[in-house]
């Protein structure tokens, strides 16, 4: 009990102090400048990147205190010790494990106290004078919440006492005092009477000595301006407590390892073949889930309605997530099933004495159990994915043979239905294909032609897109390249400098969106090679102008750069000569395919033109989505299309290199096909909802650089385009949908490896029963809950937490209004107050199930990458692997083995 | 234990088992008979399917009500995101759970009509969505057979969301070309229930499912009549639709034939020439007979405060005067208020001016003459208007109700400012003579387009290039082509 509320009361501090950091407060050291009301938000929540010279910390204040050779040990012990600052807003690129260690480090301390405080209750005899302490402060600590809750709704008017000192500080301080001295005298008990005690005195000692360190370090970071000066003592407890679980994580680290190193694999793999067996033959679940599997399955056209005719492509969306929902669902409620009775059933039934007295370690029990689940759900997770693969592809299959078969039939009774579901089947076999889009970065200019971070909001519910007006200047500017100024950090530069902030203060992050020049190229196009040149061209100035600045300064260094680009500037020729020589094959082959066309001799045409495309790259193709808000039917009559332009806009390529390898034939410099400009316009209608696509000549791409502009604007007056980063990309290139279903169910089986480690660690200390219940509701949570966890723990919900929310439930009351402060509202209030920062923390428990899942990607037709599967397997191993340890703590110090 | 006992035992209660099973069985036919005669069995109340009963079954007893709540949100989630695919998805899940609870049905219905339609920019897409939005509904009744209200509801959006919106030209002429024949024809109640054939219009397709609800509503199975004893429902199944003395419910068959046959004589569908001569002569006896015949001028409505508890007929109205006079007072109060209320007179004999001879010849001149104007060849407008006119003011010297009410002039005045434009177009001065010229003047500042005419509603620098666009329309797919592009 002490050690939840203890917990509890860390974190209330924790959240009292991110209630003084609001982006509003005028004391906040990070502040530069008053910003407008409009742009307060973007401004403040970049306000702490300013960089000093470590490249990571906020602006200093003037005058600094200490000496500077502790500021950067300093900033380090303050982003590893303050749980505040876990984001990656210092740019720090392992910022996402250290939260991750800092949210394991508080849990061990979490942990080693209620371990400490469960071994002395039970060897105590009843209860102790001291206990009445815990709950005289608990009692405190309740009243002390209540009396600030009444405050604040205005059912007392004023609580301060003496000085600054308010009724419920005093009774909170005086609440968590007593907590804090029943928790002191329980561990220091403990420690006496253990076994090896001068050990456990020295690590009690270490440990206070990790807290006093925390206020040393808040107290300095306060100084230095990195910290708020308002409450040294909360910080310094929260920052304490940080180190305090970093020093006890080290050493369940080290003893993590010491006994992974003694692990043999033998031992693990007969337990997971007991545990496979036990699951597959003694259970049978397997043989439950496939008929549980094949009966849904046979019935999935009762519960799924195919989409209509003219929505087609819809199917795959439909069936695709079904398929996948049913399958997670079935896999882990087979793990929530199996594994709690399994390992709990043992210990009751005193089987697992037959395990634990042979030479097995512990460890190697819980993961063997582990392996052994996960091979049942590999071989179900395939077979699974076989059966709904092929059905799948029938499914689809069929759907497109029907449609194309009816446009077939109806092509010239229903001209207009036949090309609605050309446009279908085209949908559907993009959907059934996994797409790579490059993405761009989005910018937009204004109708007088300003840049801006967003468009038009022309009122929709959900701001997802913001709209560009038609007929004006205004334009959405999609940029690919490497190292792209962020467009909001650009804007605030630009909207700092007109109030005289020197832009060079103002920190601009930078984005990569480059285009993959030879992926999209090939390797030996004349687009390939002429890019090749093109670069190397690049270089060869580059060299030089580096040449020329360094001539004074440096002339050795000077001149092995000349050296070098004359060099470069030799192997030119042999290229120039290369393309030159291919692109006279290209005319020749055209010229002859020319010919051939005029003679009537069609094949041969049509075999010298495939010829020639093959000396080609392949054309980019382009797709978007948008969507058009209309402010009339149509400028003069109802029925007209809203149209685009598309500017596609090469800035890099060099004139002048161009001229270098222009053809000699004079005659072949109009043809378009082989000299591309820099530049493309296209103009088209604008079709919603559906995904527009266009293509141009890879050729635009050459001497790019990777770096591209596509500038979108609407053409027909009055009306306004609505698009978003997303909605426009290059498809780099379609790949198969096998491939992409079968990261999707990868996915799915590392939703299952953590779900099974939360079993072993659950049935590891809990009776089946419970071990059931708790393994379906961590599940359950994780799947369908993690998303209101993490509203609590951004403070982002109206209407209060759980239980004021069911005063205003059942009094019909909205999220918005004050509820007059009866004591049913003050008792709400108050139990909100303390179980929402419970659930807030939750957040960091329970498992993120849908950031697992790559369904949707599959549905909708996008190829999972390998860089997000493994970032994925990265999160899943991130909650597996601290719950399979605890699960081998808790296991040791049960005495199974007694 | 006695092995033996213990499979005596298990034998005895197998029995037992039986033995109750068998019992319950004339206890259930009972039961399937006092759900028929109180009409509370399922089946009574429409068409169940599978998906249905297996979704229900999955999803037993209260749990239902919960995930149609969830689902509901999410709907509305789908439809705030403007992802309608999974909105449609989401709802055709909740009328599987719910498939009686009419209120979802209608509200859905309307929704997937009216406001998902507007949100798609090809007028081809719209239709799409209206079509699914009725689709949606015919489920609906489909599912729930006693209820006039989804019928009403059905036919309304045949009506008025193809029929008046503003894409009207265009969704009459996709009606037209729908080669979905099931969704061109309706349960012709009047005949024995056989199906309809297949309208091109949708002025037809409403006509049919009106009259299906107002043949519901005058059957009364939709006030389970046959009821021994009264029931006392928790959740009402309320009824908007045909209540007593409901006139519009009833008007709606008139109008819809009435709209049939206005604008069969006109070209109110994009590029499909316009109908005249017995065609049209046709349509308006059928507006007539259903104006005056006993689905609405012959049908009995309340005069409420009658001594006797006397009922009242619209068509009463257009007595004789001498006639009419014979009434009691009571009755020619109501007759009177009930009439004007409708605007019966006009409609009846607009009807019965329309399919005179002159009418019918007036109004292919009419169009004619338009579209002379409109192609710019203004001697043969002048004389296709002159003599329309002509013809016009002998036929509306006979009408009187229909000559002096305000939808009839503003149309004339309409067509009489054509004239006069041809007429300036082609230099002429306006003949002295030239009928109904005050109305013309009257509405000379009052020009509206016509927006269920293409004539009127596309500009005449546009009517090519729109029809040429709508025939081949527009694809998602675009190719970069050698004259896009620029230096």
């Amino acid at each position: 009990m002490s050690a939840p509320q203890a917990a509890l009361s860390l974190w209330m501090g924790f959240w009292c102090l991110l209630a003084q950091v609001s982006p509003t407060d005028p004391s906040s050291p990070t502040r530069l400048v008053e910003p407008e009301p409009a742009q307060a938000a973007t401004a403040t929540a970049t306000a702490e990147v300013a960089p000093n010279q470590t490249g990571f910390a906020p602006v200093l204040p003037e005058s600094t205190p200490i000496p500077q050779w502790m500021i950067v040990p300093l900033q380090w012990m303050i982003v590893w010790g303050d749980p505040n600052q876990t984001d990656s807003t210092y740019g720090i690129w392992f910022a996402h494990t250290m939260t991750w260690i800092k949210v394991l480090a508080w849990l061990s301390v979490l942990a080693w106290i209620v371990g400490r405080v469960a071994d002395s209750v039970r060897q105590r005899r009843g209860v102790e004078w001291i206990d009445y302490g815990l709950i005289a402060g608990l009692i405190l600590g309740l009243a002390s919440i209540f009396v600030q809750t009444s405050f604040e709704t205005g059912a007392i008017e004023r609580q301060t006492l003496v000085g600054g000192l308010t009724a419920s500080s005093l009774l909170g301080g005086l609440g968590i005092g007593l907590i804090g001295l029943w928790v002191e005298f329980t561990l220091w008990t403990t420690a006496l009477r253990a076994s090896e005690r001068g050990w456990a005195i020295f690590s009690l000692i270490v440990l206070h000595l990790a807290l006093g360190l925390g206020f040393v370090v808040a107290f300095l970071g306060s100084r230095l301006g990195y910290l708020l000066p308002i409450d040294i003592i909360p910080q310094g407890f929260r920052v304490g407590v940080t180190y305090m679980g970093l020093m006890l994580f080290v050493g369940v680290v080290l003893r993590v390892l010491d006994e992974v190193f003694r692990i043999r694999l033998a031992r693990v793999t007969a337990i997971a073949g007991l545990t496979f067996r036990e699951a597959a033959r003694v259970m049978r679940a397997p043989y439950v889930l496939v008929a549980v599997f094949l009966v849904v399955l046979a019935f999935t056209h009762y519960f799924i309605q195919p989409p209509e005719e003219l929505r087609a492509a819809e199917l795959t969306r439909r069936y695709v997530t079904a398929i996948m929902v049913l399958v997670t669902f079935l896999v882990c409620m087979m793990v929530c099933i199996v594994l709690p009775l399994s390992l709990p059933r043992d210990i009751e039934n005193q089987t697992v004495y037959t395990v634990v007295t042979k030479p097995v370690r512990r460890l190697e029990i819980i993961w063997g159990r582990v392996a052994g689940v996960m091979a049942v759900v590999t071989l179900v997770i395939l077979f699974f994915g076989i059966v709904s693969g092929v059905y799948l592809n029938r499914v689809v299959s069929n759907a497109i043979d029907r449609t194309e078969r009816e446009i077939a039939t109806i092509q010239d009774t229903d001209p207009f239905k036949a090309e609605k579901l050309r446009d279908q089947v085209d949908e559907l076999k993009v959907r059934s294909s996994a797409r790579v889009p490059i993405k761009g970065s989005l910018r937009f200019t204004d109708s007088r032609g300003n840049k801006q971070v967003r468009g038009i909001d022309v009122g929709q519910e959900q701001e997802k897109r913001s709209h560009i007006e038609g007929a004006t200047d205004a334009k959405a500017i999609w940029v690919f390249g490497d190292k792209l100024n962020d467009p909001i950090d650009e804007f605030r530069r630009d909207l700092l400098a007109k109030r005289g902030i020197d832009p060079a203060r103002v920190p601009v992050r930078t984005i990569s969106r480059p285009i993959p020049m030879n992926a999209l190229l090939g390797g030996n196009t004349i687009e390939a090679l002429e890019d090749r040149f093109y670069n190397q061209v690049r270089e060869i100035n580059q060299l030089e102008q580096q040449s020329r600045d360094r001539a004074a300064t440096n002339p050795t260094e000077a001149n092995r750069l000349r050296e070098r680009a004359n060099r470069l500037r030799g192997e030119l020729d042999a290229l120039i000569r290369q393309i030159k020589a291919i692109k006279a094959q290209d005319h020749e082959l055209l010229t002859k395919a020319a010919q051939a066309e005029a003679a009537g001799d069609l094949a041969a045409a049509d075999r010298l033109y495939n010829e020639s495309a093959r000396l080609h790259a392949p054309n980019l193709t382009f797709e978007s989505t948008f969507i058009i808000y209309r402010t009339t039917k149509g400028l003069s009559s109802v029925g007209e299309a809203v149209l685009a332009t598309f500017d596609i806009i090469n800035p890099n390529r060099d004139p002048d290199a161009q001229a270098m390898i222009e053809p000699d034939d004079p005659s072949a410099k109009l043809r378009d096909r082989e000299r591309v400009r820099p530049q493309q316009r296209l103009t088209l209608p604008i079709l919603e909802y559906y995904t527009n696509d266009f293509e141009v000549p890879a050729g635009l791409l050459v001497g790019s650089g990777g770096n591209l502009i596509v500038e979108v604007m609407c053409v027909t007056p009055s009306q306004y385009l609505g698009v978003s980063e997303s909605d426009l990309y290059i498809v780099q290139s379609r790949g198969g949908f096998t491939e992409n279903f079968a990261k999707a169910l990868f996915g799915i089986w590392l939703q299952a490896l953590v779900i099974t480690c939360v079993a072993v660690c659950v049935s590891s200390f809990l009776k089946w029963r419970v071990a059931l219940l708790a393994t379906v509701g961590f599940f359950l949570a994780g799947y369908l809950g993690f998303g209101v966890l993490t509203l609590f723990f951004e403070q982002n919900y109206l209407g209060g937490g759980p239980f004021e929310s069911l005063v205003r439930l059942l009094t019909h009351q909205n999220q918005i209004s004050d509820l007059a402060a009866t004591p049913g509202v003050l008792t709400a209030k108050s139990l909100d107050a303390v179980f929402t920062p419970i659930l807030a923390t939750m957040a960091f428990v329970i498992p993120n199930f849908p950031a697992l899942s790559t369904a949707d990607l599959v549905a909708e037709g996008y190829a999972i990458g390998w860089d997000q599967l493994l970032l994925n397997t990265g999160l899943a191993l991130a909650y597996a692997l601290p719950f399979s340890i605890l699960a081998y703590f808790i296991f040791n110090k049960r005495e199974v083995a007694a | 234990m006695n092995p033996r006992a213990s499979q005596y035992r298990k034998l005895l209660y197998a029995a037992l088992i039986l033995a109750i099973f068998v019992a319950m069985i004339p206890y259930s036919i009972y039961l399937d008979g006092v759900k028929a005669e109180y009409d509370l069995g399922e089946a009574q109340l429409g068409q169940v399917d599978a998906g249905d009963f297996m979704l229900n079954l999955a999803l037993i007893g209260g749990f239902r009500g919960m995930a149609v709540n969830q689902l509901w949100m999410q709907a509305r989630d789908h439809q705030i995101a403007q992802d309608y695919d999974q909105l449609d998805a989401k709802v055709d899940l909740i009328t599987k759970l719910q498939p009686h609870y009419l209120t979802v049905w209608t509200y859905q219905g309307w929704n997937l009509a009216y406001n998902v339609s507007v949100e798609w920019d090809d007028v081809k897409d719209k239709y799409d969505w209206i079509k699914r939005g009725i689709k949606f509904l015919q489920k609906g009744v489909s599912k729930n057979r006693t209820t006039p209200d989804l019928m009403w509801d059905t036919a309304w959006t045949y009506y008025h969301k193809i029929g008046y919106a503003d894409e009207a030209i265009f969704l009459r002429r996709l009606f037209h070309d729908d080669i979905d024949e099931d969704f061109r024809r309706y349960v012709d109640v009047r005949a024995d229930n056989v199906l309809s054939p297949a309208y091109d219009d949708n002025f037809r397709l409403a006509f049919g499912w009106f009259v299906r609800s107002q043949h519901l509503v005058d059957s009364g199975l939709n006030q389970k009549t046959d009821l021994k004893a009264k029931i006392d429902f928790v959740d009402p199944p309320e009824q908007h639709k045909g209540k007593p003395g409901d006139l519009a419910f009833h008007s709606m068959p008139s109008h819809s034939l009435t709209k049939y046959a206005i604008y069969l004589e006109k070209e109110s569908k994009l590029g499909i020439r316009p109908q005249f001569g017995e065609v049209a002569r046709l349509a308006w006896q059928n507006a007539l007979n259903e104006w005056q015949g006993p689905g609405f001028g012959r049908r009995e409505f309340d005069a409420f405060n009658d001594p006797q508890g006397n009922k009242v007929y619209l068509d009463d109205y257009t007595l004789p005067p001498e006639e009419f006079a014979k009434l009691p007072e009571t009755r020619r109060y109501w007759t009177d208020r009930w009439a004007t209320q409708m605007n019966y007179p006009y409609w009846k004999q607009r009807a019965q001016a329309e399919m005179e001879d002159e009418g019918l010849k007036a109004r292919e001149l009419f169009y004619k003459g338009r579209k002379a104007l409109k192609e710019g060849d203004f001697v043969a407008s002048i004389e296709a208007y002159a003599a329309g006119l002509a013809l016009w003011k002998e036929l509306l010297d006979r009408f009187d109700s229909f000559r002096e009410d305000t939808i009839n002039q503003q149309d004339t005045g309409q067509i009489v400012n054509y004239y006069i434009r041809a007429l300036k177009q082609d230099g002429r001065e306006i003949p002295a003579d030239t009928p109904f010229l005050e109305l013309g003047q009257r509405y000379a500042n009052e020009r509206v387009r016509d927006p269920f005419d293409a004539l009127e509603e596309i500009p005449d620098s546009l009517y090519q290039s729109i029809q040429e666009r709508f025939r081949r329309g527009t694809s998602a797919n675009a190719s970069a082509s050698a004259e896009d592009t620029l230096e």
